[in-house]
């Protein structure tokens, strides 16, 4: 490969990526623009929220709080987007490559040989050595070096990696030819997710022993070079693929052994250097780099600019619209309980009251009953009022009434615990799709913590059979006492008035009988109004206190729901003319010119797939 | 671009874009659209990786967010 060959390519590929910046600068600019605007519609939530009364104050700052995470989502996304372009933006002369692989594999090797170095980066045994990201230049290019992925307590490590890596232009991935690992595997895959074009390095490790021939050593070294074994090592490889859910056979793979490479670098015989050197298979290494850089590294350059927009915006669209599909259902589950709420409350009211009803008009009964006897035996009796109110806490009047209420109370509370956990088991059921990882929103309705404030609800506040007790003794005082009064004047006067006696002695029965009946319909009319009263504030204050609650919770989650769902689709168009972008530099670099013309939309999933969508009748080249 | 290329042709019907997009493998009357929500159902059963990757084109395409039934 001629030096002034790839100068000309890295030069043209300095003009891409400026384009490509071009390109994701006016995309970013738009995106920051629906972020703002779905931030303010989030805001303009949190006001309205806040300004409505609200009956359960802990639940509610709940939902506040997940609502002022999810706006302050929108922001970081924003920022990220500016951060993430402007890192590039620093980078734009340069083709970047990112070496990624476990620890001792043998990227630092690699390093060295490409730079021609010392061997000081390289590391001896297990520990880890690049502990940050070092650059070096080979051939006009940036070779970017990163900690080691899958260490033990690495994920530090990792994620200055995985921060370096989105920069990348083409990332070189090395792994041995030792089993293949799960956790790099894993890590694989997120590379693969980040779509950048990957050739995968296979680093034979075959120790060269200082003490043997330079035959033998590279008997050894040749050995391990058996095409099946390391084809089988590959496909063990590749199978990890299914485990998350990507395709990998496209990738390329290339075999070397670096020691020899290595080795090579530092022999000072010339028949040592030139033999180590072709068992290595480094050359074949080298030119496949410079190859991709050759006839595609125009386009990675755009490609990387592009991508570090399009990979959020498609994740997050995608996450955007499974969030409010999970808003959605959630706020559909709670509407259905209120309208079965509500039924209950109509029926639990009507059967209240003639509950209420019913105990009023036995004790009524019951108490009419005893005022004959009563009255016979209490005419004369100046504390008439004390035995009546004797009698009454002996029928334990005051005492039924409070159970009646409580138990109305209890089923209520049993009620509203009931709906409280068929939301919970509705909602935990619903919300079965993962968590949003980009945005890092909260689903809006943690359904353990927030339906627990049902129990806030009941709680505290209303003792509603409070006060019948002394409503009940005062309705029984006063008049009682007058009437036994009158019937102990008539007594004094004297035997030959014994005839007017017995006749003042049934006035002033029926008097006291009439005061009685007078007396229990009062108080019985007073207990009936005040358990209304309170069988009233019981469903006023709590029940519909709970459904007014979840209508206000309800709101907030379909326009949240809307909210989402209107930045998700927003952003697909965004990223929609993205993909139309990148379509029409890829058609203008291969010389095309023109076909962009017939295509009429492109839908992505960067480094995997594109698909082109035609106007009906269309026919695309096959070339 | 070191990705896979596809073609379909549009249609106005969504129904049928979805169906272009996702292939023989889904039955186009099995695919059940409420566009009131901007939901479409479809019979996905366990998914392979390629199917799933064909959903997530489907619904650039479509405005549609596609679900299992």
């Amino acid at each position: 490969m001629e030096d002034t060959d790839l100068k000309q390519v890295l030069k043209e590929c300095s003009k891409s990526a400026k384009n490509g910046y071009k390109i994701a600068s006016a995309q970013e600019k738009n995106l920051n623009r629906a972020l703002a605007s779905a931030q303010e519609k989030v805001q303009s939530t949190i006001i309205d929220f806040n300004s409505s009364p609200c009956y359960a104050p802990e639940a509610t700052e709940l939902l506040e709080v997940q609502l002022v995470e999810i706006r302050d989502a929108f922001n970081r996304l924003s920022f990220a987007f500016k951060e993430d372009l402007q890192n590039l933006r620093e980078n734009l002369s340069q083709f970047s490559i990112t070496l990624f692989g476990r620890t001792m594999a043998g990227k630092s090797t690699l390093m060295e040989i490409l730079t021609e170095g010392d061997g000081s980066s390289i590391g001896k045994g297990s520990q880890r050595t690049t502990r940050d990201v070092r650059k070096y230049t080979w051939n006009g290019l940036e070779i970017t070096d990163v900690p080691g992925i899958g260490a033990f307590e690495g994920e530090d490590d990792e994620q200055i990696a995985f921060e370096a890596a989105k920069t990348a232009d083409l990332i070189l991935f090395l792994i041995t030819d030792d089993a293949p690992q799960v956790a790099e595997a894993e890590c694989f895959s997120r590379i693969v997710k980040l779509g950048k074009p990957i050739i995968c390095i296979m680093n034979v490790k075959a120790s060269i022993a200082e003490d043997k021939s330079l035959k033998l050593a590279l008997r050894d070294v040749n050995k391990r070079f058996d095409m099946e074994r390391l084809d089988k090592i590959r496909n063990q490889f590749l199978l990890f693929s299914e485990q998350f859910g990507q395709t990998w056979s496209h990738i390329p793979f290339v075999y070397v052994h670096l020691k020899s490479a290595y080795a090579a670098l530092k022999a000072e015989d010339p028949e040592k250097r030139k033999s180590f050197h072709e068992v290595s298979r480094m050359d074949y290494l080298k030119k496949r780099i410079v190859d991709q850089v050759r006839t595609k590294g125009e386009f990675y350059r755009i490609k990387t600019f592009i991508d570090i927009i399009s990979n959020p915006i498609l994740e997050s669209m995608e996450n955007l619209l499974e969030q409010s599909q999970i808003n959605s259902v959630q706020g559909r589950i709670i509407l259905a309980k209120k309208r079965q709420l509500r039924s209950w409350k109509d029926v639990f009211y009507r059967d209240g009251k003639a509950q209420i009803k019913s105990l009023i008009v036995k004790i009524k009964s019951e108490l009419n009953g005893e005022i004959a006897s009563f009255a016979e035996d209490h005419f004369d009796d100046k504390n008439a009022d004390k035995a009546w109110n004797k009698l009454l806490k002996s029928r334990k009047v005051e005492i039924r009434c409070q159970e009646l209420l409580e138990d109305l109370e209890a089923k209520s509370n049993d009620k509203l615990k009931e709906i409280s956990r068929e939301i919970t088991n509705e909602l935990k059921f619903a919300t079965s799709f993962e968590d949003d990882k980009s945005l890092r929103m909260h689903k809006i309705i943690d359904g353990k913590k927030l339906w627990d404030w049902s129990s806030i609800a009941l709680g505290g506040g209303l003792s509603i059979a409070a006060g019948i007790a002394y409503l009940v003794g005062a309705a029984a005082a006063g008049p009682l006492g007058w009437a036994a009064l009158a019937v102990s004047v008539i007594g004094v006067g004297g035997s030959f008035l014994f005839k007017s006696r017995d006749k003042k002695e049934f006035e002033a029965r029926t008097r006291l009988e009439k005061k009685l009946r007078e007396n229990v319909s009062q108080i019985c009319d007073t207990l009936e109004k005040q358990m209304n009263k309170n069988l009233d504030s019981l469903v006023s204050v709590r029940i519909e206190g709970l459904m007014s609650e979840m209508d206000k919770i309800n709101s907030v989650i379909f326009r949240l729901a809307d909210t989402q769902k209107e930045l998700a689709w927003e952003l697909n168009n965004h990223m929609l003319e993205l993909n139309n972008q990148i379509m029409t530099e890829a058609i203008r670099l291969i010389g095309a010119e023109g076909l962009q013309h017939h295509v009429q939309s492109v839908a992505r999933i960067p480094g995997n797939t594109s698909l082109i969508l035609l106007n009906d009748g269309t026919v695309f080249p096959k070339e | 671009m070191a990705e896979r290329i596809g073609f379909i042709y549009n249609s106005e019907n969504k129904r049928v874009l979805i169906s272009r997009v996702l292939g023989r493998e889904i039955d186009r009357n099995q695919i059940n659209i409420e566009e009131k929500i901007g939901v479409a159902h479809i019979p996905l059963g366990n998914a392979t990786p390629n199917m799933k990757d064909r959903v997530r084109l489907a619904q650039q395409f479509s405005g549609l967010l596609i679900m299992k039934e």
